[in-house]
């Protein structure tokens, strides 16, 4: 999936905003994380992800996102609706760079966002993005 | 062997060691970086291949920081060669040295349905047990194993290997061509220790697994040799869990003369070959004339979902240098295998729609006919008599089906017939996304047989069912 895609396709899905770097990779897969951060980066506050793509699949929404961190333990993504706060919609480990949040609503419009969490220390939050499945 | 000859230039050449010891004559070959395993026959009898097979853990260096802990087939990933011809007996003496039970399918061949290796037709072979695989060859092809139990993970860990069922008027190396490999493609994830993901992400999920690491014959990404202008056959097949590969040769015209079990009456030229996840292909081409170093690339395709766009990848250098050669063999002829599967207006057609969703906890389910296996419906054919398999697919992505224990022939795609002299015996056959595929096929061995789609992620979230062929 990538970029690229999108722009050239605009209606096979939906909102998204991009850094010009996601495009080109491979899509080479998540490997789990090669270090162990929590030992070397003290009380270095990690940096936050960004959201790169929200894509409706499936019946859902699929996030996809790069990591500035290379050492997260846990990427932790929120989501919303309009008239509701943050709730947390899932967890996934720190190297992971998407996840498909399967059971929303039809039409309704829900907005994302994402922080990664280092050694007990988590990241300001990412950018947000909004889609609607 | 023939084969011999070919890697003494193709090593010799490459490594530039004319004058040394060893490559002054063709007797003695040096080792060929990309050479298969082979296994030793222990069999004196005639027609006979008997081999030992063992899946057991090893440590294969894949280019990580350290070897990985790959499971294999007798230490080798791919595993060995397998290398017989039409009419062979081949006897497996399987053990099980992993740490979990599996099975060993034999993709693509016809044999009898309690050697397929299906774990809930014949049952897994348990961790510690052996099994004893007995049949004949009744094909010619390539073809090849690989578990049939937690395939997404133990493909993925390396236990593949291959069949070379050879015919009987195969063009001999040396003569009819200048040189033959057997490449197996690959791709594996590897974490910068050489460890195996644990996580499993959703785009992998969906898409099947995609590895950072691309292999032919379980090496990173080799350097090939090939003499200038030398007539090439490539016997490739692809054993990734869900990259498609589209070969691509700057200047090179593939001739493509076959795939999976058959050969086409009417080969053609292309200079993209696409290859799915378990088909293969029997394709030649001439090496260029001018030595230098060309990539062998995978070029983007779309199988859904917007994969399609990403750049190429290279999968191999080719390093064509040596003396040149000036034979200019045309292309051998081959001679179709199979004759055409007789379908009229009474033949039984079965339908098979593929979809994807997800469940109740969110997670991707792949479906037949609505439901995930094993709870799809087993439909019904009988021995001998030809039926069509009408395969729609629904969803927003390609998908390989594969059928165990006979071949098909595609008849049409989306009600357009295809030519005559394009069908071949195939095993596994690309479905488009949105696209409806008629394959005609007729079962000469009772049983239950599978099918599936050869995305392993796919047939493990439940794209797989069962046809009993009766008596
Ligand atoms: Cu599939």
């Amino acid at each position: 999936m990538n970029l690229t895609a999108r722009l050239a396709r605009p209606l096979a899905a939906l909102v998204f905003a991009v850094l010009p770097a996601c495009g080109g990779d491979d899509n080479l897969g998540t490997t789990d994380a090669s270090t162990n951060a929590a030992a070397d980066a003290g009380a270095t506050v990690p940096a936050a992800p960004t959201i790169t793509m929200l894509v409706k699949m499936t019946g859902g929404l699929h996030v996809s996102w790069t990591n500035a961190t290379k050492d997260c333990d846990t990427i932790i993504g929120e989501r919303k609706t309009a008239s509701d706060a943050y709730v947390v919609a899932f967890t996934v480990p720190g190297a992971a760079d998407n996840k498909h949040d399967a059971l929303l609503t039809a039409g309704m419009t829900y907005t994302y966002r994402l922080h990664c969490v280092r050694g007990g220390i988590s990241s300001a939050f990412s950018n947000e993005m909004s889609g609607t499945p | 062997m023939k084969a011999g000859v070919t890697r003494f230039f193709a090593v010799c050449a490459a490594a530039g060691l004319g004058s040394v010891a060893g490559c002054g004559t063709p007797e003695a070959p040096l080792p060929d970086p990309l050479a298969l395993a082979t296994a030793a026959n222990e069999s004196g009898a005639p027609r006979t291949l008997e081999v030992t097979l063992t899946a057991q853990e090893t440590s294969w260096d894949f280019g990580a920081s350290k070897p990985s802990p790959v499971w294999s087939y007798n230490g080798t990933v791919p595993g060995p060669l397998l290398d017989a011809r039409v009419g062979d007996r081949l006897v497996v003496h399987f053990a099980n040295r992993l740490p979990e039970a599996t099975t060993v399918h034999w993709h693509g061949l016809r044999l009898p349905n309690g050697m397929d290796g299906a774990p809930d037709v014949s049952g897994p072979v348990a961790a510690g047990g052996t099994f004893t695989y007995d049949f004949i060859l009744k094909d010619a092809g390539l073809f090849w194993f690989h578990p049939h139990l937690r395939t997404d993970v133990q493909v993925e860990r390396g236990l593949t290997g291959v069949i070379r069922v050879r015919g009987v008027d195969e063009p001999v190396v040396g003569t009819d061509v200048d040189e033959e490999r057997v490449l197996v493609f690959d791709d594996v994830r590897v974490n910068d220790d050489g460890t195996f993901p644990t996580y499993l992400d959703d785009n992998s999920k969906m898409m099947g697994r995609e590895g950072n690491t691309l292999l032919v014959n379980g090496r990173r990404t080799p350097t090939l040799s090939l003499r200038p202008g030398a007539l090439v056959r490539w016997r490739v097949l692809n054993v990734a869990n869900g990259r498609f590969f589209n070969f691509h040769i700057p200047g090179v015209s593939f001739h493509v003369v076959g795939s999976d079990g058959g050969s086409f009456a009417e080969p053609y030229d292309t200079d993209h070959l696409l290859i799915a996840p378990a088909e293969r292909y029997d394709v030649y081409f001439r090496a260029p004339s001018t030595p230098g170093m060309l990539p062998l690339t995978s070029e983007p395709y779309d199988r859904g979902h917007d994969s399609g766009v990403r750049p190429p990848v290279v999968i191999a250098q080719l390093n064509v240098s040596g003396a040149a050669v000036t034979s200019s063999r045309p292309f051998p002829n081959v001679a179709p295998i199979a004759s055409p599967i007789p379908v009229g207006a009474g033949t039984p057609r079965l339908p098979f729609v593929l979809a994807e969703g997800t469940d109740a906890r969110g997670e991707f389910k792949f479906t037949v006919n609505g439901a995930t296996y094993p709870n799809v419906p087993t439909v019904s054919t009988r021995v001998g008599e030809p039926f069509v398999l009408r395969v729609e697919n629904q969803s927003e992505m390609d998908h390989p089906f594969h059928l165990h224990g006979t071949f098909f022939q595609q008849l049409d795609r989306d009600g357009v017939a295809i030519a005559a002299g394009r069908r071949v015996a195939k095993d596994t056959i690309v479905i488009p996304a949105k696209a409806t595929l008629n394959l005609a096929a007729n079962f000469d061995e009772p049983g239950m047989w599978m099918y599936h789609c050869h995305i392993n992620e796919h047939s493990e979230a439940g794209m797989m069912g069962m046809i009993h062929a009766a008596r």
